[in-house]
């Protein structure tokens, strides 16, 4: 059976370069980048160089305010900023963030954080005003998703981080890029932003691999405890060959090439969109296509549960999300979908669909011949 | 915001018929720096007397600023605001510089006081100096009822510059390096190690527009990369003072082996040094350099004493330059510390010298001894070594390292 996979959202296949890296490195590169003989050297100054050039992806050439460390997913890298507010300090968020955000920040309720939610705007898009609104601090810790993973929203964080940073000069910005990072450019160079988590395995990189990037300046304290990798600040033996891997993903981006993939992606999604709408006048598009990455396309199917149609698809080999994959068992009411202004009468109704730059168009008509299939099957079996 | 920049030239005014080149090798200086923070097109420099002019499209940034202030032969440097020659034009453009200076330093609610300081150079304009500064210090205190004036020692000083071209109106002054302006001078190479000397003495030679190429010797295997690290740091930091440094990382470990194997203990420090500066004398006939810069300062330690520098200074015919020959300890520290040197410096470090260190160092050494060990013992082919093998570092006026032979992400990707 041909697959057909439109779930990169929630993670998508290793470029060739990372692939070609990962099996070298596996084979060739195994010492522990922490020894002192010169294997390990060796590989610690190739590291040293890699975080440069993930730092250098995100316009921080010969900037030497932010530090990299490597952790081991974009989960751990939030939980690492969030987990490291001081006590009493405002924390604000959106319910609509991912659970790596919405879950650590709800566990510094026991220890005297006061947390504070902020809305979205009509369109789901951040906006620095009903954030100040939330704000009844000084100097909070403001957390921010660049790409929603479940509707694709993207935010324009730098101009967002600027005026929050207007209003509030002492808060701190910490930016969850885990699903726009190699996919739309992320520029730190004007320092309003104190940390951001980045992903591997969601732009062409190995799974197991993120990082947390973050100005020098704050005082960050370890999760864990150990043999003082990472400046102690992440313990644990580094891994080479993910890290080789990863970075041969981000020295393969491209400013240029990045904007000619969305724009083939673009039109890959409107095709689809203008196929469903044909064939399905009743399907809605809750979120605005000029505010969405063109990477995700979220859509309600009003009469049919979302999970029915991923496993009725799933079994016809087209691979799609009806939610994050990190919480697919969500009750009825979803807070999430609630946030990012869906009505609760369609949180089982809301499915996900995700493209890659390797996504086709042929991947967009077997996805909509199987979805025809489905649909009349339920059809013919009165579902 | 600064648009404009005023910066006073140093000492080199002061020169005869040859100021010019000064002048136009210190202007070339200022000009490359800024180029590595703005575009270069965006920015005019020009001079009248004394002082260089800088006109910038944009606003000026902090980091752009501050990379002057590495640059010899600049007295002292202004970012300030540029008005025509009409009293009340200046009169505003100063409520507004003062304004953003009191926002600055968090003070806004506080009692504070302040003076003009006004310089008509431009005889033209139809008030003077101190009539200038009279009507503009009134205007002011009108205008912010917390300050009151006061002559000696204020909270804040706006300077009024009154010039043919306009004038100019700042509350800030930044002190320069002084000196002479680097690439008048020469070039030299120095010797440098993770210590405190002769960082400092590098940076006091850089005022003196010396251009200064830098080797470390590495003790490899018996000390770590950590300690080239730290070195390395510390060239970062003295690069920022000529638009290109390079730094030689020489291999010193099987060198320090051998001379131990073969001289006298007593003397083994001695000829370390002695290699050392061989080494450097080759890598100056490769630089063209025409001169060494070593941190030794009179009887510090037993290498450093009269008997033990004149046996150093036989090792080459080039003449060694130690300006801090005179400076007792607590002074270099202090230098250290000035020139933000200090913190790299204090850092712990594995040392090779304590690990061949002999027990009683000579301290009356005599060259009848290392004349004879070295023409007893060949070590041409072992330097030669060294200098061939040395890791050359590049770095650019900002300290930052050239990414040539780093970044070739063909290498990256070899294991």
């Amino acid at each position: 059976m041909k697959k057909t996979y439109l779930d990169h959202a929630a993670s998508t296949s290793l470029c060739t370069q990372a692939f070609e890296v990962l099996i070298k490195a596996s084979e060739k590169a195994y010492a522990n980048p922490s020894s002192i003989h010169e294997a390990g050297r060796n590989l610690e100054q190739k590291i040293h160089q890699y975080r440069q050039l993930i730092l250098d992806s995100l316009g921080l050439k010969h900037c030497d305010d932010y530090g990299l460390i490597f952790t081991s997913s974009a989960t751990e890298s939030n939980n690492m900023v969030i987990l490291n507010s001081p006590q009493k300090k405002e924390v604000l968020y959106c319910e609509a963030d991912h659970p790596s955000i919405t879950e650590p920040a709800q566990s510094l309720c026991n220890a005297n954080n006061s947390l504070k939610k902020y809305d979205l705007n009509e369109v789901a898009l951040l906006d620095s005003a009903k954030i100040k609104s939330a704000c009844t601090t000084k100097n909070p810790l403001i957390l921010l998703t660049h790409v929603n993973n479940l509707s694709g929203s993207l935010s324009d964080i730098e101009t967002i981080a600027s005026e929050l940073k207007t209003t509030f000069s002492d808060c701190r910005i910490h930016i969850d890029a885990a699903q726009s990072f190699g996919k739309f450019a992320i520029d730190l160079s004007a320092k309003t932003i104190d940390s951001v988590s980045l992903c591997a395995h969601k732009m062409g990189g190995p799974k197991g691999i993120a990082a947390l990037v973050y100005k020098k300046s704050s005082s960050l304290k370890p999760l864990m405890y150990g043999g003082g990798q990472e400046n102690s600040l992440r313990p644990s033996t580094l891994s080479f060959p993910l890290i080789a891997s990863w970075a041969a993903a981000v020295s393969s981006l491209d400013q240029n090439r990045m904007k000619e993939k969305i724009n083939a992606v673009t039109e890959l999604r409107s095709s689809l969109k203008k196929e469903l709408l044909t064939h399905f006048p009743q399907i809605k598009f809750p979120f605005d296509e000029q505010k969405t990455s063109a990477y995700i396309l979220t859509f309600i199917h009003p009469d049919i549960p979302s999970d029915v149609l991923v496993r009725l698809l799933s079994e016809r080999g087209v691979y799609v999300s009806s939610s994050s994959a990190c919480s697919t068992r969500a009750p009825k009411f979803n807070p999430k979908f609630a946030a990012l202004g869906i009505d609760s009468s369609f949180h089982k109704n809301v499915l996900r669909v995700s493209f890659s730059s390797h996504t086709t168009k042929n991947d967009i008509n077997e996805f909509i011949e199987t979805f025809k299939q489905v649909t009349e099957q339920l059809k013919a079996s009165h579902v | 915001m600064y648009k404009s920049l005023l910066i006073n030239i140093d000492e080199v005014w002061l020169r005869g018929k040859n100021r010019r080149w000064y002048t136009n090798v210190l202007k070339k200086n200022i000009s490359k720096t800024l180029s590595t923070y703005i575009d270069r097109k965006s920015f005019t420099v020009t001079q009248e007397g004394p002082k260089f002019f800088i006109q910038f499209e944009e606003p000026i940034t902090e980091e752009a600023i501050d990379a002057l202030t590495f640059i010899a032969g600049i007295h002292s440097l202004q970012p300030c605001r540029y008005v025509e020659n009409d009293l009340e034009l200046i009169k505003e453009v100063a409520q507004t510089e003062l304004a953003d200076t009191i926002k600055k330093s968090c003070q806004e609610e506080e009692p504070a006081t302040f003076r003009v300081e006004t310089r008509r150079m431009n005889k033209k304009f139809p008030q003077t100096s101190m009539e200038i500064s009279r009507q503009v210090g009134g205007f002011l205190k009108k205008h912010f009822p917390l300050l009151t004036p006061k002559m000696k020692k204020p909270n804040h000083t706006l300077h009024i510059r009154v010039l043919e071209r306009g004038s100019f109106i700042s509350c800030r002054q930044l002190m320069g390096l002084g000196g002479v302006p680097v690439g008048t001078t020469g070039k030299a190479v120095t010797l440098i190690s993770g210590g405190f000397d002769s960082p400092v003495a590098s940076h006091l030679l850089f005022r003196r527009g010396l251009e200064q190429t830098f080797a470390f010797f590495h003790p490899a295997p018996y000390v770590s990369e950590d300690a080239a690290d730290k070195v390395r740091r510390i060239v970062q930091s003295l690069a920022k003072h000529q638009s290109h440094t390079r730094f030689y990382v020489v291999p010193f470990g099987r060198i320090q082996e051998k001379l131990s194997e073969q001289a006298r203990e007593d003397y083994r420090t001695l000829l370390f040094r002695q290699m050392m500066i061989k080494v450097s004398a080759q890598i100056a006939t490769k630089e063209n350099a025409k001169a060494l810069v070593m941190g030794d300062s009179l009887s510090q330690v037993s290498s450093q004493s009269l008997d033990n520098l004149v046996v150093l200074d036989q090792t080459t015919s080039l003449p060694i330059l130690r300006p801090l020959i005179g400076s007792n300890k607590s002074e270099i520290l202090k230098t250290s510390r000035k020139i933000g040197i200090h913190d790299i410096s204090v850092e712990p470090q594995d040392d090779a010298c304590s690990l061949f260190a002999p027990k009683h160092p000579i301290i009356r050494g005599s060259t009848s001894y290392t004349d004879h060990f070295f023409e007893e013992n060949d070590f041409s082919s072992l330097i030669d070594e060294a200098v061939a093998t040395s890791r050359v570092l590049k770095f650019d006026v900002r300290g930052n390292m050239s990414e040539s032979k780093h970044r070739n992400s063909q290498d990256l990707f070899e294991f």
